[in-house]
C-alpha cells in the first residue's frame, strides 16, 4: 500500500480501475433493473389475464421458506455467494413424484400439531397415521417422503395452481435471474467502495 | 309471448342493469386516465366514476390491489341490489351467475388449507358473490368425499362434483383438476338452462358462453405445457361445448407448443381472424407498445358479443354482459393503474375498450 501510495503513476491506475468499476457497476445495475422492471411487469401481466384473486399474497403458502439464501463471508464480506437449495428443487423433478404424492400425500391433512384445536383433535386421530407433515425446519429428523412433498411447496408457483399462465412463469424466471445480479452488485459495491478509500488514502499521501 | 310478460317480473331490473352499462366508463374517460402521471391523479379522475364513493376513502398512496379489490366491492354492491330486488325466474339466472364465484371460493379456502394458511383470513378473501352458508366448514375436509359429503352435498355446487369424486387426495395437481372440471361442469349446465329460457335469451347467452368455453380451451391447453398434467387429462377438462368442440378440441390435446395452438386455430374463420397480428409469445399487454396476445383478442371479442347483448330487450342475457363489462372495466382500470405505478407509459394503452 505504501509503495502504491508514493507512486502518482499507481494512483492514476488506481483511479482508472474504480472508473471501470464504476461503469460494470452502472451496467450491472442497468441491466438487473431491466430484469427487474420486464419481471414485474410479467407480474402485472399474469394477475391481468388469470385474475387478481388467483395472483396475490391470499394464496402464499402459510409454510413458505427460502430456496436460495445469500452466504456472506464473516472474514471477507465481499465472499457473498448465492446459495441455492437445488437438492430439493432437483427432488420435486424428479419422475413419478407426482403419483408418489398422491399416494403419501395427506393433502389438507398436512398440518402441524400445534395448529390442531380441541375440536379438530378427532379429525387429528383420523388423519394420524404418519401422514401428518411437520414444518420442514433444518435439523428435523424427516421422513423421505415429506421431504418430496416439502418440494412441490417450495416452488412458489405451484402455490398459484398447476396451470398458471407464462407471463407468471416469465415473472418467476425474471425475479430468480435477478438474484444473481443483486448479489454482484453488493459485491461490486463493497469493492468500490475499498477501491475509494485506498484512493482517498492515496491522494491525502501525496498532499502530505 | 316473452316479451308481453317479461316486464311484470324483470322490467324494473332491465332498467337499473342498463342504467349500470350506461356508467362504465367511456373512450374520453380511458383516455384521461391513460394520462394521469400518479396514483393520485387517477384516484382523482375516478372520482367521476361509479367507483367514487368506493375510492374517497382509502389513503394515499393507493396500491393497484386495493384498487382492484375497491373496483370490486362496487361491482358487488350493484349485483347484490339485482339479488335483493329479483324474484322468480330471474333470481334463478342470477344465481346461476354466482355458481363460478363459489367454485372459485372453494378451491381459494382448500388451497389455502392445504398450505396452512389461517382460515379467518382465507374467508375474508373469498368473493363476495360466491359465498354460501356452509363455506366455512370447507377447511376441515380431508379427501374429495369428504369436502363432498360433508360441505358440499348441500349447496348449489353438488350436482358438479360428480365429476370430481374420481381424485382421492387434495394435492396441487387435483385442486387444478377439480377447479377445472367444476367449471367445466357449470358451464354446460349453464349453457343448458340458458337453452331452456328459450328465445332471445337462448341464442344471446349461446354466443356469449360458447366464446367463455372456447377460451378456457385454448388457455387449459397454453398453460398446461411445462406441467404435470397429461394430454389425457388435458382433454377433460375441455368444456363440452363451444365452436372448438368437439373437432378442434381433440387436436388441442395431443399439441406440444404454441405453434401447434396456432396452426390448429387457423383453420378456423373466426379464429384465423382473431389470430391476425396477435403475438402468441408476448405475454398479455404486449412486450411491446402495439404488441396484441390471443388472449387480448378473446377479451376484445368477448366484449363485443356482451355490448350486443343490449341490442335486444326482454332476455336476461344483459345481467351477465353487464357483469363481464363491468369485470372488463375493472381489470382495464387495475391494468392502467399498474402502467402508471411501474412507469410503464408505453404499454398503458393495452386495455379492451368498451364503450
Amino acid at each position: 500500500m505504501s509503495e502504491k501510495t508514493s507512486n502518482p503513476a499507481s494512483i492514476d491506475n488506481q483511479l482508472f480501475e474504480l472508473f471501470d468499476c464504476v461503469a460494470e457497476y452502472q451496467q450491472l445495475r442497468s441491466s438487473s433493473s431491466i430484469l427487474l422492471r420486464q419481471a414485474f411487469f410479467d407480474l402485472a401481466s399474469a394477475k391481468r389475464s388469470a385474475g387478481y384473486q388467483w395472483i396475490s399474497p391470499d394464496l402464499y403458502s402459510g409454510r413458505a421458506h427460502a430456496i436460495a439464501t445469500v452466504s456472506i463471508g464473516e472474514e471477507h464480506p465481499i465472499d457473498m455467494r448465492v446459495v441455492r437449495n437445488n437438492s430439493r428443487i432437483d427432488n420435486g423433478n424428479e419422475k413419478g413424484q407426482g403419483s408418489d404424492r398422491e399416494k403419501t400425500d395427506g393433502g389438507l391433512k398436512r398440518r402441524s400439531r400445534r395448529h390442531l384445536s380441541s375440536d379438530e383433535s378427532e379429525h387429528a386421530k383420523l388423519t394420524a397415521s404418519g401422514d401428518e407433515d411437520e414444518e420442514d425446519l433444518p435439523g428435523d429428523t424427516e421422513k423421505p417422503d415429506k421431504k418430496q412433498r416439502s418440494v412441490a411447496v417450495n416452488d412458489p408457483l405451484l402455490w398459484f395452481g398447476m396451470l398458471v399462465p407464462p407471463t407468471l412463469k416469465a415473472a418467476q424466471s425474471g425475479f430468480v435471474s435477478s438474484l444473481d445480479k443483486f448479489v454482484q452488485l453488493a459485491q461490486l459495491k463493497h469493492r468500490l467502495v475499498q477501491q475509494q478509500q485506498a484512493l482517498q488514502e492515496a491522494m491525502a499521501g501525496i498532499t502530505a | 309471448m316473452n316479451e308481453i310478460y317479461f316486464n311484470a317480473y324483470a322490467g324494473y331490473l332491465e332498467g337499473v342493469v342498463r342504467g349500470y352499462r350506461d356508467g362504465l366508463i367511456t373512450a374520453p374517460q380511458y383516455l384521461n386516465l391513460t394520462q394521469c402521471e400518479t396514483m393520485d391523479d387517477l384516484k382523482l379522475q375516478l372520482a367521476t366514476t361509479d367507483y367514487a364513493s368506493f375510492l374517497q376513502n382509502e389513503p394515499s398512496p393507493m396500491s393497484t390491489s386495493t384498487l382492484s379489490a375497491r373496483c370490486t366491492d362496487a361491482l358487488v354492491a350493484e349485483f347484490q341490489y339485482l339479488q335483493q330486488n329479483a324474484a322468480e325466474p330471474i333470481s334463478k339466472f342470477l344465481d346461476y351467475i354466482t355458481y363460478g364465484y363459489m367454485i372459485d371460493n372453494v378451491i381459494l379456502l382448500i388451497t389455502g388449507t392445504l398450505h396452512e394458511r389461517d382460515t379467518h383470513d382465507l374467508l375474508e378473501k373469498c368473493h363476495p358473490l360466491g359465498f354460501f352458508d356452509t363455506m366455512p366448514a370447507l377447511c376441515v375436509a380431508t379427501t374429495v368425499q369428504d369436502l363432498y359429503s360433508t360441505v358440499l352435498v348441500d349447496s348449489p355446487l353438488a350436482g358438479y362434483f360428480r365429476e370430481c369424486l374420481s381424485a382421492e387426495d387434495l394435492n396441487e395437481l387435483n385442486i387444478e383438476i377439480i377447479r377445472n372440471t367444476l367449471h367445466k361442469a357449470y358451464l354446460e349446465d349453464f349453457y343448458a338452462y340458458c337453452q331452456s329460457l328459450g328465445e332471445p335469451t337462448a341464442s344471446i347467452m349461446s354466443n356469449i358462453l360458447k366464446l367463455e368455453a372456447d377460451r378456457r380451451t385454448v388457455n387449459i391447453t397454453i398453460n398446461s405445457f411445462g406441467t404435470e398434467l397429461s394430454k389425457d387429462d388435458r382433454a377433460k377438462l375441455y368444456p363440452r361445448l363451444g365452436n372448438m368442440y368437439p373437432e378442434a378440441q381433440t387436436r388441442l390435446a395431443r399439441v406440444d407448443d404454441i405453434d401447434q395452438v396456432k396452426a390448429i386455430l387457423e383453420q378456423y374463420s373466426e379464429y384465423k381472424a382473431m389470430l391476425v397480428g396477435v403475438s402468441l409469445g408476448a405475454s398479455s399487454g404486449g412486450t411491446g407498445a402495439n404488441d396484441v396476445t390471443l388472449e387480448d383478442r378473446f377479451f376484445a371479442r368477448e366484449v363485443q358479443f356482451n355490448k350486443d347483448s343490449f341490442e335486444q330487450q326482454f332476455h336476461y342475457g344483459v345481467f351477465y354482459s353487464w357483469l363481464r363489462l363491468k369485470e372488463q372495466e375493472i381489470r382495464n382500470v387495475v391494468w392502467v393503474a399498474e402502467c402508471i405505478s411501474q412507469q410503464q407509459k408505453d404499454k398503458i394503452n393495452n386495455y379492451t375498450s368498451i364503450y
